[in-house]
């Protein structure tokens, strides 16, 4: 099976060597848990790493603020637009809703930079622009084959309107029978600490590491840090140290305390 | 070209964000304004191909015509050049 990697090692080892080839993968996540990061940096390593061109379409957010915010990773972007590698469209979603609406807007860039990686930046923006009685699952379906018969791999981001402390569903996103990955991004409390794991919900067609990951969003982009695997609960929101790490902690504690008398005890 | 606000906004807005396809509307709300606001101003830069236009399902999308806004550009640089020539 030809894999499509995301150049994120460990991603990439998490998904036993990458997406498979024109799967239509979901990025999901609430604001702030690096969904455009992660998209933006599958795209930028297609281009650099392994030759693949790229089209990020986005509808709400300005081109120009993503230039902007890539350019704080070291990708410059407007490079390689200008080398025909690259393209970054916006566009109001009621057009792409248009029944010729994703051939006329994407048609002639398609034909222009040849891409194999698309990223839809967001579903969430779609389905805010359905007419009355539109069937949000129905016009997903088509957009996304439209982007597979050209043989490009979408990447679609939805939001979740979950925060930290609540599990999350993929039959909340309701599309999940459209997408054969998901990866979810999540915020999760720790020990007073707000902290970002990532899981793969689903992977059609492949074994995956089903392990929840911490990572982080560093100046080089998104890095996968290790497990939690001290942790019982992280994706039901109520973590807790397993039996044995809180006996380890208990005993620690317990030792120090007991140092502590014994070296009050030996003073004069 | 700039014989107007809008124009200046349409041309900073299309420069800053070249793959921007929209709709009357949408360019117009991109910029904080109205579609029947910002029309005459679009028509006279599709007039002189800075901006390209096509049909989606009935309305009018706009863009950028990359290829007249560089002739456009050349041609405003060449006229600066010549005006500094004759200046001198």
């Amino acid at each position: 099976m030809a894999r499509q990697k995301t150049g994120i090692v460990e991603l990439d080892t998490m998904l036993h060597g990458g997406f498979l080839e024109r799967d239509a993968v979901m990025v999901a996540g609430s604001a702030g848990t690096g969904k455009t990061t992660l998209s933006l940096q599958h795209l930028v390593n297609g281009i650099t790493k392994f030759g693949e061109s790229g089209i990020y379409l986005t509808f709400e957010q300005l081109p120009d603020q993503i230039y902007r915010d890539a350019e704080n990773f070291g990708w410059d972007l407007k490079k390689l637009e200008e080398q025909d590698k690259f393209r970054l469209v916006c566009t109001s979603p009621d057009l792409l809703l248009e029944p010729d609406g994703p051939g006329q807007l994407l048609d002639s860039t398609i034909k222009e930079i040849q891409p194999r990686r698309m990223v839809i930046d967001s579903l969430n923006h779609l389905e805010m622009y359905l007419p009355r009685g539109g069937d949000m699952r129905k016009e997903a379906y088509r957009i996304l084959n439209y982007v597979k018969t050209k043989g490009i791999s979408p990447l679609a981001i939805w939001e979740t309107q979950q925060t930290a402390g609540q599990a999350f569903s993929v039959t909340d996103v309701g599309m999940s029978f459209l997408v054969d990955c998901i990866l979810l991004l999540k915020f999760v409390e720790i020990e007073s600490a707000m902290r970002k794991a990532l899981v793969i919900m689903k992977m059609r067609g492949s074994d995956h590491e089903k392990e929840l990951k911490e990572y982080a969003i560093t100046p080089q982009g998104f890095k996968i840090q290790g497990s939690f695997s001290d942790y019982e609960g992280v994706m039901s929101g109520s973590p807790h140290k397993v039996a044995s790490e809180r006996f380890v902690d208990m005993f620690q504690k317990a030792s120090e305390k007991h140092k502590g008398g014994l070296s009050h005890q030996s003073q004069p | 070209m700039l014989s107007s606000e809008i124009k200046g906004d349409l041309l900073v807005l299309f420069h800053k964000n070249p793959g921007l396809i929209d709709s009357l509307d949408g360019v117009a709300r991109r910029i904080g304004r109205v579609g029947t606001a910002i029309q005459a101003d679009v028509q006279d830069m599709l007039n002189v191909h800075v901006l390209g236009s096509r049909q989606i399902g009935g309305r009018e999308i706009i863009f950028l015509d990359r290829s007249g806004d560089k002739a456009a550009q050349e041609s405003i640089l060449n006229y600066l050049k010549n005006l500094k020539g004759k200046t001198e």
